[in-house]
């Protein structure tokens, strides 16, 4: 049983890598490290709106923390670190034509 | 992941875990050697970030800008927001450990994992339904002002997002109680996943620009 487990888990970390053999993956201790940092950038964003010595820099920081959640969540839960670049290709394309939807409707909006 | 092929010789005792590979004829292939289906989740999500950012530009191109209250200083319980934003976020480790429970045959784990991601789902719902009647209490309708009409669609949106994920993820576990271990394979899975994250990052977006940068906006 546990044979065939790691052999099909072979395989997976092969297809993720589009064949090429290098058994790139993910482990449940990762997963588990994201979510905490996940949780601590979380707090950080909430304590950063209560001091009111952040309040100049306010939004470029919720941005950036925001931005630093967003990229742990693709790159690992999502499986961007060692999935095929395609999948990424095609993220950053909705991302671009999304923030081409919000430009253009600052423009037309009055 | 392109390919579940079965081994040509199974060993003993691991009827579960093979059950759990994609059988060849089910694989569905695209010319760039990668499953088609994943493809497919991929454009979805492209094609959903513009439409998610659509609704956020309107927005905050509207925010400040309502006549008549309530307005969101006003409304918001950032506490209360932080838990529901940290149950969505958790549940997306429940569900990345899920994928993992298919992608290495653990038939046990995926069930556990999955069962726990949408316990989360409905928790955040309930916290949304909370929020909305507590709202609409203090009297935000959707017609009230242009804060009302924005954040309503943008977070119900959001909501009904979520609520289809439930529902995807509830048949997918369903199906994994019977037993049918046919649909329920490693891509299935990670498609279902897919989703799932995708509806969490755009949490992680609307927590930071509508309730954290309220104060801001207005």
């Amino acid at each position: 049983m546990a044979e065939h487990q790691s052999q099909a888990a072979a395989v997976h970390h092969r297809a993720g890598q589009g064949g090429k053999g290098t058994e790139r993956t993910i482990t449940p201790k990762q997963y588990f490290t994201v979510a905490a940092i996940l949780a601590v950038v979380t707090a950080l964003e909430v304590a950063v709106v209560y001091i009111e010595a952040m309040r100049p820099v306010l939004v470029p920081a919720l941005l950036f923390l925001s931005f630093l959640k967003f990229l742990f969540v693709v790159m690992y839960f999502m499986h961007l670190r060692i999935d095929k670049a395609i999948f990424s290709v095609l993220l950053v394309t909705g991302l671009i034509m999304g923030l081409g939807t919000f430009i253009a409707i600052g423009a037309i909006i009055p | 992941m392109s390919t579940y092929p079965l081994p040509q010789q199974e060993p003993q005792g691991a009827q579960e875990s093979v059950a759990l590979q994609a059988p060849a004829h089910e694989a569905h292939h695209a010319a760039l050697g990668v499953d088609s289906k994943k493809i497919g989740m991929w454009l979805f999500i492209a094609s959903d970030c513009m439409f998610f950012g659509a609704l956020i530009g309107t927005y905050l191109i509207y925010a400040g800008k309502s006549t008549v209250g309530p307005y969101p200083q006003d409304l918001f319980d950032i506490p209360l927001t932080t838990v529901s934003t940290f149950i969505l976020l958790m549940s997306s480790l429940a569900m990345a450990m899920a994928v993992h429970g298919a992608q290495h045959g653990d038939m046990k784990k995926l069930k556990r994992w999955l069962g726990l991601t949408i316990l989360m789902g409905l928790t955040f719902l309930g916290f949304q339904v909370y929020e909305y009647s507590h709202f609409i209490a203090a009297g935000l309708t959707l017609s009230r002002n242009l804060f009302g009409t924005t954040f309503y669609v943008l977070t119900g949106t959001h909501g009904v997002h979520v609520a289809l994920g439930v529902l995807w993820l509830t048949l997918l576990f369903i199906t994994a109680l019977r037993g049918d271990t046919k649909r329920v394979n490693p891509v299935n899975v990670e498609i279902a996943g897919l989703y799932w994250h995708f509806v969490d990052i755009v949490w992680i977006v609307v927590f930071a620009v509508v309730y954290l940068m309220a104060d801001v906006a207005a």
